[in-house]
């Protein structure tokens, strides 16, 4: 890097792309780890829900059954109208052959979440003993777009990402040597493979990275850019309703109402639709604007290859007078270049259009973003520790030590964290009340306590020592698994259950890796050490 | 605190909430121009903004010059927005 | 294995020799791998053989997949198959990755 001529623009690039990254570096790290295993939040949540089989193989349910789904649906509207009869919102998943149970949400007068999994058969919550309560692999999903904050989660994420372009461009700007180091990787070179990684993580897979990143702000645009929204339109509500073609949501008018049998409802919207609802939604219940919504079943595999998602077909209701007020016929296209747009993107983003092929490239991609942003963070130090640059004068040796102890923690500290969060799952005993609340909490106990250890110990122990945990917490889940559930990799692959044989060979596919990583990097110390000592003697 | 730190600051302020200002004011100026309808000039303006900001970000650091950051992100700005708001309010 | 992902998988093999054809197409790789200068003409004969791999991929991967979507996973496998023949290049790194390598596909293979 030295030694060639430097404009003062590609100076000003270097140092913007620098420190930028370094501020940005560990949340994007977590950005993207979480938002790589989020890709497989559903085998992720099947694996954490060993109950669900118990159910599927007993209950009488059959989700293809209309008389089945209309009864769910009843059931629904009894069980919310016992514990939430005049709440914001209803919400609710009718089961299917993944998933069992009747998955209920809703939201109180002051917009406070709750969540309840009803038996199928029965309507009545289900048992701790048939319900691991868990947030499963949404969990990681979560941490991705709004580290478990809400909206203020989903700003900050935004921010980052708009760092993330930032440094992608200005990385491209200050790398003189694209083409010519295209292919080029240089192992135990010290600083230089860190270099070369960096470089190669991040060229080979720019383009995924630049979409990535973009159409993650895509996602959420009329968050992240509401100006010409609020120029033209009373508020977003006004907007969403003239671009999806549905009515507006009505105001809130506080009469008591009582509402009319959903049930009755539902087999209608199913009959208007042609096919079978899956979801079901109630604004306002118990209000005389309450307005009753059914969702068509989303069906991935018939929409396979496609980026611009066609409507899965919806009804609206009036859910006092019956009265229907909206039908989108499933199949119909979204209107309008620029909406088709948006929507394409927010399929690119979300890696819904080709099953598990395109998820696994995601998965893939995502985490060599993942091992460019962790390469550049370590690489800043490797740098300052061959010669310190004393950019902060007196104190920088404490603000290299910070970024030290940050480092390990931000990136071995995550990956325990991420890992525990599966043996949490199998540990906590099922009768704790708001469960899958602990297990989020005591992922991050994991990821706190991985900083207080790296803030303990020099910060060369402090890698070799947590790649160590994360390398037996993963080759030891299948061990723990059939410990307490019973379950492990070789019964999985005897039953043929793909999804969880899945998720345990790719734990332990990373715990090899870790191990390996590891030695290899005992076996730099080693030469390192050597060299050194026959310096000395040279010296001497 | 040093002369340099409140010049790092106030170039990282330009570049953060002076970028999001010109990247808000050429969506407005943009749905205010673009012969589309409502919805559809709304969208592209907005997705064009994720263009416009990390642009502006660069910019601000590829002069390292403060004032000329800040005057960069609000001239064009304001006059966006006056012209946005003169289509869209004042001329109806 | 669905229909669908068998043209997947299928174009990452022909990216991925595609791009090792193109890295040996550099006389710095080649040197590297198969030490002897570049003859210019190999290199010629490299990068149309590659160009053809990475057409032909292109046209498999769309032919199933549509346009779009094609083109989006085409570049995602081109950038993959990169990877893979930089693991390639360095093939002490490729050991190690090998062992990861070799679960992923073993359940991609049992997945898909």
């Amino acid at each position: 890097m030295q030694n060639t001529e430097k404009t003062p623009f590609r100076q000003s690039m270097s140092a913007l792309h620098t420190w930028g990254s370094l501020v940005a570096g560990w949340m994007l790290f977590v950005i993207f780890l979480t938002g790589s295993i989020g890709v497989f939040d559903e085998p992720v949540s099947h694996w954490m829900q060993p109950e669900r089989a118990a159910i599927l193989s007993t209950m009488d349910y059959d989700p293809n059954s209309a008389e089945d789904r209309q009864a769910a649906v009843a059931k629904t509207q009894a069980y919310l109208q016992k514990v939430e009869p005049n709440g914001h919102l209803w919400f609710a998943t009718l089961p299917d052959l993944e998933d069992p149970a009747i998955k209920l949400f809703w939201q109180d007068a002051d917009e406070t979440p709750f969540q309840a999994r009803l038996h199928p058969d029965t309507g009545e919550l289900l048992p701790a003993s048939m319900n691991r309560d868990t947030q499963g692999g949404h969990h990681f999903v979560h941490m991705h777009f709004e580290l478990h904050s809400g909206m203020l989660g989903v700003w900050i994420v935004g921010f980052f990402t708009l760092i993330m372009l930032v440094a992608l461009i200005s990385g491209v700007i200050i790398h003189r040597r694209i083409f010519k180091d295209f292919f080029t990787f240089r192992a135990r070179k010290g600083q230089r493979s860190w270099l070369d990684a960096h470089n190669a993580s991040g060229v080979l897979t720019l383009p995924f990275q630049l979409m990535i990143a973009f159409t993650g702000l895509a996602v959420f645009l009329s968050v992240y850019m509401p100006a010409a929204i609020f120029a033209h339109y009373d508020s977003p509500e006004a907007f969403f309703a003239e671009v999806f073609e549905r009515p507006a949501p009505r105001e809130m008018t506080h009469q008591p109402t009582e509402m009319t049998d959903l049930s009755t409802l539902f087999a209608e919207s199913e009959q208007a639709m042609g096919k079978p609802g899956q979801f079901i939604q109630v604004e306002h219940p118990g209000d005389s604007s309450a307005t009753f919504t059914v969702f068509g079943l989303f069906d991935a595999d018939a929409l396979k290859g496609r980026l611009v998602l066609p409507s899965s077909g919806m009804a609206e209701f009036d859910a006092v007078s019956g009265e229907q007020r909206h039908i989108e016929a499933p199949g119909a296209e979204p209107q309008g270049a620029a909406f088709r747009t948006q929507r394409a993107m927010r399929t690119l983003h979300f890696a819904n259009f080709g099953g598990y092929t395109v998820r696994w490239i995601y998965f893939l991609l995502g985490l060599t973003g993942a091992v460019m942003i962790a390469s550049g963070s370590i690489l800043f130090m490797v740098k300052r520790r061959q010669r310190a640059l004393n950019e902060f004068g007196k104190a920088t040796p404490r603000v290299y030590r910070t970024i030290d102890i940050l480092n390990v923690a931000g990136i071995s500290g995550l990956l325990i964290a991420c890992v525990s969060y599966l043996w949490i799952n199998r540990l906590l005993p099922l009768e704790i009340s708001g469960r899958a609340g602990w297990e989020v909490g005591l992922f991050f106990a994991v990821w706190l306590l991985t900083l207080l250890h790296s803030a303990l110990r020099p910060v060369n122990k402090a890698w070799r020592e947590q790649l160590l945990v994360f390398t037996a917490l993963c080759l030891l889940l299948p061990v723990i698994n059939a410990l307490t559930v019973g379950d492990h990799l070789l019964i999985y692959l005897a039953e043929q259950d793909w999804r969880a044989a899945g998720v345990e060979l790719t734990v332990i596919g990373f715990g090899l890796l870790a191990l390996k990583i590891v030695r290899m990097m005992a076996k730099r110390q080693a030469t390192a050490r050597s060299e050194f000592a026959a310096q000395q003697a040279g010296l001497s | 605190m040093s002369s340099k730190s409140v010049a790092i600051s106030l170039q990282a302020l330009a570049a953060i909430f002076g970028g999001y200002l010109l990247a808000s004011a050429s969506t407005l100026f943009l749905s205010a121009i673009l012969p589309l309808s409502k919805t559809e000039a709304v969208i592209t303006a907005s997705l064009f903004s994720f263009v416009v900001y990390p642009i502006a970000i660069i910019w601000v650091y590829a002069r390292q010059d403060v004032k000329r950051a800040w005057l960069g992100m609000m001239l064009p700005s304001v006059i966006l927005i006056a012209i946005a708001w003169l289509l869209t309010k004042g001329l109806s | 294995m669905t229909l669908m992902s068998q043209p997947v998988l299928a174009g990452l093999l022909l990216n991925t020799l595609a791009m090792t054809g193109l890295s040996l197409a550099m006389n710095k790789h080649h040197q590297q791998l198969l030490s002897g200068a570049l003859p210019r003409n190999r290199a010629r004969i490299l990068r149309v053989l590659a160009s053809c791999l990475l057409l032909l991929s292109l046209v498999l991967i769309c032919n199933v997949w549509g346009i779009a979507a094609g083109i989006v996973l085409w570049l995602g496998l081109l950038s993959l198959a990169a990877i893979i023949s930089v693991c390639l290049l360095n093939h002490l790194l490729f050991r190690a990755l090998s062992l990861l390598t070799a679960c992923v596909l073993v359940s991609v293979l049992l997945w898909v």
